[in-house]
């Protein structure tokens, strides 16, 4: 038979390919060949009641055993019928194959069913799975709400807990299992907690089940309890509504169910005995810590100066209330300065009822005779065990040397650096020093915040005054109007003074001044251009009251006169000096022209 | 007769009520100066039988003393200085802290001081030192006080130099570089007066005084455990609610905690230690 290009296998048009095609098969070679198989069993439920189903799965990775493995008789163990499912993945370059087989197993009788490690071959290896126990319960019928039908709806309640007895502070995880063949939760299962206080309710989870050879869905919701006080305890009846398919219900175009009715479900109540914690032999350190727990302890560093701090960390593991652990006290640490721990609780399942508390303690050695840390102790109720047991760490050596750690830092010694702090603190201080009074910023006192304004206001007052200043600078009517102002309130005073003391060349030559000055300024005309014939040609009646006129003709007249006699005697030259002012206001208030 | 000494005699009233007056004040004033190093003395002495206890190593004893110090109205920066140490000796670092915080207030360049407050905020931290954020240290370079008188002096500056141009506007182009400097020195300093403002005088700090309080994601008994602080665990208080306030660490984090495992530290009141 000639060959033929499909017999002979691929072929490549270039070396480089070739290697990489080789390259491709031998990476996907070792990395099947990396995983080696594995095969696991598990359950999907491991507490049954008589009747029930679980399924048993058996898992194989990274091989495959070339069909379902025929399981050995097991005593009070049936088998049903058995399912298949592979899956193949590839994580970060790496793939992995999953294959699983699924058996429906139902027990004959009550109690306890104990699932050997199963041998499978695969490949040329023979593997074996991990035991399995299956707790089968003896059966109860289905318990009805008072007032409703048996199984309404299809569905019930039951309260399973696992123990009759605990002890005060155990914890005591329950479940709750709801049997439904068509519902939607309307709420969570709720019960009274009296005399047990009750944890934290997990997200139900979801599995189906044969029960009295119906199909139920079971909702399994799980939580925890722990008594408050000694004697019976009633835990429940667990109480939930659910909605369920009403009868004859109408469904829509979809197929779904239009009308629902909701039904109240109760659980049969369950009672435990809680027994109080055993009085002989509790232990000193005793702190209430109840359930099952390991102790770890670690001290660094364990060469130290006198003074320098070291960090115990202990670690107490287990079941129970892990993050209720409380550390006892340690009389034999008397030679070390305790600071408050801190702690850190990490929880090893989604109840909380397991997990790792870890403290945290600063300890300073106070002398260099201390040579190590005493050793630890931690006592606790075994509840398995009906006993205290006390957990002890051996002490831990140290090495505490001298150093100048001890001695107090100097005043003034350095603080620059935040990075170094010092060993211990300051000593105190031997002198009380000046007193004073710890008082509100200056910026809230209302005396500084008002001081402020000086300089505002002192701105402000020399940016008015400069303004002014430039208004009147372009302003000379203004201006000159200021200065006869000015001029006049001073002439008056003089003008009097020279009536009181009758010096009538003084008075009248000042009389004519301001006459001239305020008529100038009121008739924009020169002081030396006004005369008494302004008067007459300027001043009309629609301009100043005819009085006044008069008035400024007399005083004008008098002025002419006085050139040459005196004849006014002193009371005169008063009255005139009245006058002079009664006519300068007047034309104060003339406008100008 | 009468008449004479009705009159004369009132004026001997009058002149005797004076002169008793001035005696009375006179009186008063000696007595004041003359218990003055008395009152001083008793002071001291109170002091040093504080410093005693604290020197026997009787820490709640010496905290107590102190406190009673500070409850007569006496305060200085040594009585909160040695108050905090004494309180750090007993484990209290929250309230050691809050006291040297209030000494800091009175003297806040102290070396000792800053080495004690600075050890105590690292015990706080379990250890890890403590260390302000660079503005932080920045706007605690100087005293609120301080950047207020740097502030303000350099406004009177600016306005002064504002007046100076009113009275002679020629001097107005020769003067523009000091204007552009000292309105630069009156931003920034005004600038950082505002943040220290804002991060001192206007920001409440509760400081955790119990060994590990929790706080909660709401005011509540029964909120969740958003996370814990220690003791000594400086918080920015947000929000009040009844008991309950809302605090803010230094890693941003936000939650409640009960008023009573906290000290409200306010800058102008007195805390008061508790043993």
């Amino acid at each position: 038979m000639p060959e033929t290009r499909a017999s002979r296998g691929p072929r490549f048009r270039s070396r480089g390919g070739a290697v990489l095609y080789l390259g491709i098969l031998l990476s996907l070679a070792l990395t099947f060949a990396a995983n080696a198989a594995s095969f696991t069993a598990s359950l999907d439920r491991d507490t049954i009641t008589l009747g029930e189903s679980t399924t048993l799965t058996l898992t194989f990775e990274g091989g495959d055993p070339g069909g379902a493995p025929n399981l050995p008789p097991i005593p009070n163990l049936q088998v049903g019928g058995v399912g298949q499912s592979s899956q193949i993945s590839v994580v970060n370059g790496q793939v992995s194959s999953t294959v699983s087989y699924a058996y429906a197993i139902t027990a004959a009788q009550p109690g306890e069913i104990t699932i050997p490690a199963l041998a499978a071959k695969v490949g040329n290896e023979t593997l074996k799975s991990n035991p399995l126990k299956l707790k089968v319960q003896k059966p109860g019928t289905p318990p009805a709400a008072p007032g409703q039908p048996a199984n309404p709806g299809g569905a019930f309640l039951k309260l399973l807990v696992p123990k009759p007895q605990v002890y005060l502070g155990e914890i005591l995880p329950i479940e709750i299992q709801l049997y439904v063949q068509m519902g939607k939760l309307a709420e969570m299962p709720h019960f009274k907690e009296e005399g047990f206080t009750l944890g934290k309710m997990l997200q139900p989870t979801q599995s189906q089940t044969i029960f009295n050879n119906l199909r139920y869905n079971l909702i399994t919701f799980k939580t925890y309890v722990m008594a408050a006080k000694a004697g019976k305890l009633d835990i429940g009846p667990a109480v939930m509504s659910l909605n369920v398919p009403a009868p004859n219900a109408r469904r829509t175009f979809f197929g779904e169910i239009a009308d629902w009715q909701t039904i109240s479900l109760q659980s049969e109540p369950a009672s435990v005995q809680a027994l109080p914690l055993p009085k002989e032999n509790v232990p000193a350190n005793f702190k209430g810590a109840v359930g099952s727990f390991s102790l770890n302890l670690n001290v660094s560093p364990t060469n130290v100066a006198v003074g320098d701090p070291i960090t115990i960390k202990v670690q107490i593991s287990g079941r129970g209330a892990v993050d209720a652990v409380t550390l006892p006290d340690q009389p034999s640490w008397e030679h070390f300065k305790l600071y408050p721990p801190t702690s850190d609780f990490q929880p090893g399942d989604e109840l909380g009822i397991s997990g790792t508390k870890t403290f945290a303690i600063t300890a300073v050695p106070d002398s260099m005779d201390v040579q190590e840390l005493p050793s630890f102790s931690f006592s606790y109720f075994d509840p398995d065990q009906k006993s205290y047991r006390t957990l002890t760490q051996p002490a831990v050596a140290l090495t505490v040397r001298p150093s100048a750690a001890s001695l107090p830092v100097a005043a003034g010694g350095s603080t620059d650096n935040p990075q170094a702090p010092t060993r211990d603190i300051v000593h105190i201080k031997p002198r009380i020093g000046t007193l004073a009074q710890i008082q509100s910023p200056l910026l809230m006192r209302s005396w500084f915040v008002g001081l402020q304004a000086v300089p505002v206001i002192a701105w402000l007052s020399l940016l008015i005054g400069r303004k002014q200043r430039e208004k009147l600078a372009n302003n000379p009517r203004l201006r000159r109007q200021r200065q006869v102002e000015q001029l006049i309130r001073s002439g008056l005073r003089e003008l009097r003074q020279a009536a009181s003391t009758n010096q009538h060349e003084a008075f009248f030559t000042k009389l004519f001044q301001l006459l001239r000055e305020q008529l100038g300024e009121r008739l924009d005309l020169p002081a030396s251009a006004i005369t008494e014939c302004v008067v007459e040609e300027k001043l009309g009646p629609d301009r100043l009251p005819a009085n006044t006129v008069n008035l400024l003709r007399e005083l004008f007249q008098a002025c002419n006169q006085a050139r040459y006699a005196h004849q006014e005697t002193k009371d005169e030259l008063v009255a005139l000096a009245d006058k002079a002012e009664t006519a300068l206001s007047e034309l104060k208030l003339m406008k100008t022209e | 007769m009468l008449e004479v000494w009705s009159f004369s005699g009132a004026w001997c009233l009058v002149f005797g009520a004076c002169r008793k007056i001035r005696l009375l004040r006179l009186v008063v004033t000696t007595l004041f100066f003359a218990a003055l190093p008395l009152w001083a003395a008793d002071l001291t002495s109170s002091f040093d039988q504080a410093n005693k206890l604290y020197e026997e190593g009787k820490y709640a004893a010496a905290a107590q003393a102190y406190d009673k110090l500070i409850e007569s109205g006496t305060v200085s920066e040594a009585i909160y200085f040695n108050r905090g140490n004494a309180l750090f000796k007993l484990g209290q670092l929250g309230r050691s802290i809050a006291s040297y915080r209030l000494a800091e207030q009175l003297a806040p360049r102290d070396p000792d001081l800053r080495a004690n407050l600075q050890f105590a905020r690292t015990q706080a931290r379990g250890g890890s030192p403590y260390r302000a954020e660079l503005w932080q240290r920045y706007l605690e370079a100087l005293t609120l006080n301080e950047w207020t008188i740097l502030t303000v002096g350099a406004l009177w500056v600016f306005f002064a130099l504002l007046a100076l141009v009113q009275w002679r506007p020629e001097l107005g182009r020769s003067l523009r570089v000091w204007f552009l400097v000292s309105g630069l020195a009156v931003v920034v300093p005004g600038i950082s007066l505002a943040c220290a403002l804002g991060n001192g005088y206007f920001t409440t700090t509760a400081i955790v005084v119990t060994g590990e309080a929790e706080v909660r994601n709401g005011p509540l008994d029964e909120s969740q455990t958003a996370f814990k602080v220690r003791d000594g665990t400086e918080l920015n208080v947000i929000d009040r609610k009844d008991d309950w306030l809302q605090v803010l660490d230094a890693g941003q984090r936000m939650g409640w905690l009960r008023q009573n495992q906290v000290l409200i530290f306010a800058p102008t009141a007195h805390q008061k230690s508790s043993t």
